[in-house]
């Protein structure tokens, strides 16, 4: 036999300082990030009124992210101030 | 970053090369080629041509946040058939990938085609032997080969772009096998590329660039404008990225006598990128009314009603390269992120 070294790289470690989970949408503020594909500003729409009118959120917040990469450092602290949960994307 | 990661795993395979292969491919560490097998040996060889210790991580790779440390980056550019030396451009290549405008989550998960684009610039591409010249975005070269292979084993083992998993894109394309060249410096009548970003003549850097594909064009031509016309044609098409984002480094590859015959009628860089830039744009009412669901109408650059294939003039590359016959200009269409540019060994 021959030994050769793992080309497979791993993640960090898990810090173990996830948020707690919301247990429910009812009374909360969302928001939603949003790139302004087509597609995902249907989303987007379409979430809010499910939001609101099913899981009865108090408010639902949008925020811009650039098309080209991560949400800027001031939109993260943003959204982590002011909402109790976001969807922060979808696939194509 | 300073963080130290983990050694790699050792792993027990068969002494045969065939079945080394057989192993390695059936547990999805490979590209579908053969691969040289990352021994204890090897993979110190290729560490030595560093400073930096095996733990040292040199970025977290997307989508996966894989840490690339330097035994990662090491095992997978000795699989690619890197020699030691090649590998701190392998390293200043996977910082450049990491800088915040290359996007690379995007470029990794995309269903677009694209794959970063490798340019070479600097003393490097004589002492690595890297095709600048004749057939350079093709085969025959290895540290061409090598290098860009190496980017494409490390976005996929350590970055988890497995395609149809982590890298979503539709067609793929051949550039995800490899994509590198130098510029040829020596035979260009302008500046260099790393040059014009500020560095001095006698540094070595890489640039990555998300590029979709190569387009050539036979502009068999005697006058500047007439194969100007012929690469905005190729340009004006509207199915690449950087007009849905109105962003990105459109590239355009000259041949050494195109650039002469460019330089000889007065015509440098920029003036090129303007007359090209103006060229490219495309009339809204030309393009489909139904917007498309992967539009991002309100991203798109546009001027008088017409949309720019991308920001601004300045961000499409002019490079010189290839073979000496005044035909088949080159140009590569952009995913619509910005290029990033590293100096290699620092």
């Amino acid at each position: 036999m021959l030994t050769i070294l793992d080309p497979v790289g791993s993640p960090r470690e898990a810090s173990g300082t996830s948020v707690p989970i919301v247990p429910t949408l009812e009374g909360r503020t969302v928001g939603i990030l949003t790139n302004h594909w087509k597609s995902m500003d249907r989303m987007a729409a379409h979430m809010a009124a499910q939001l609101k009118e099913v899981y009865r959120a108090a408010a639902v917040t949008v925020y811009d992210i650039p098309i080209n990469g991560a949400m800027t450092p001031e939109v993260r602290q943003r959204v982590i101030d002011e909402c109790d949960a976001a969807i922060v994307g979808l696939a194509n | 970053m300073s963080q130290a990661g983990h050694r790699a795993r050792v792993i027990s395979v068969p002494e045969d090369i065939e079945e080394i292969f057989d192993f390695m491919y059936g547990r999805g560490m490979t590209d579908g080629l053969p691969v040289i097998p990352p021994t204890g040996e090897r993979v110190e060889r290729m560490m030595d041509a560093v400073s930096s210790p095996p733990e040292h991580v040199v970025a977290e790779l997307p989508p996966r946040g894989g840490l690339a440390t330097i035994e990662k980056l090491a095992i997978n550019s000795v699989m690619a058939g890197c020699r030691p030396e090649y590998f701190p451009v392998v390293i200043a290549a996977v910082e450049a990938m990491t800088q915040p405008q290359f996007n690379l989550i995007g470029v990794q998960t995309t269903t677009n085609p694209v794959a970063p684009f490798l340019l070479l610039n600097g003393p490097v591409r004589r002492s690595l032997d890297v095709n600048c010249g004749a057939g350079a975005l093709g085969p025959g070269r290895r540290a061409n080969a090598t290098i860009g292979r190496a980017l494409r084993l490390i976005l996929i083992n350590i970055g988890g772009g497995v395609p149809g998993e982590g890298d979503k894109s539709i067609l793929g394309s051949p550039g995800k096998y490899t994509f590198c060249l130098g510029e040829l410096e020596e035979e260009s009548p302008w500046e260099p590329f790393h040059v014009e970003h500020g560095f001095a003549p006698d540094e070595s850097t890489v640039t990555v660039i998300s590029s979709q594909g190569t387009q050539s064009c036979a502009a068999s031509f005697l006058q500047p404008v007439s194969i100007l016309m012929m690469l905005s044609d190729a340009m004006r098409a509207y199915g690449a990225n950087s007009y849905t984002k109105g962003n990105g480094n459109p590239v355009v590859i000259l041949p050494p006598a195109h650039a002469r015959l460019f330089a000889g009628a007065g015509w440098n860089k920029r003036r090129i990128k303007a007359w090209l830039f103006e060229h490219t744009m495309i009339p809204r009412s030309e393009m489909p009314a139904e917007p498309r669901l992967l539009d991002t109408t309100s991203r798109q650059r546009i001027e008088n009603g017409k949309v720019c294939i991308c920001a601004k003039a300045d961000d499409i590359v002019v490079i010189v390269a290839g073979g000496s016959e005044l035909n088949h200009a080159g140009f590569l269409a952009s995913f619509g992120n910005d290029l990033a540019i590293r100096r290699i060994g620092d």
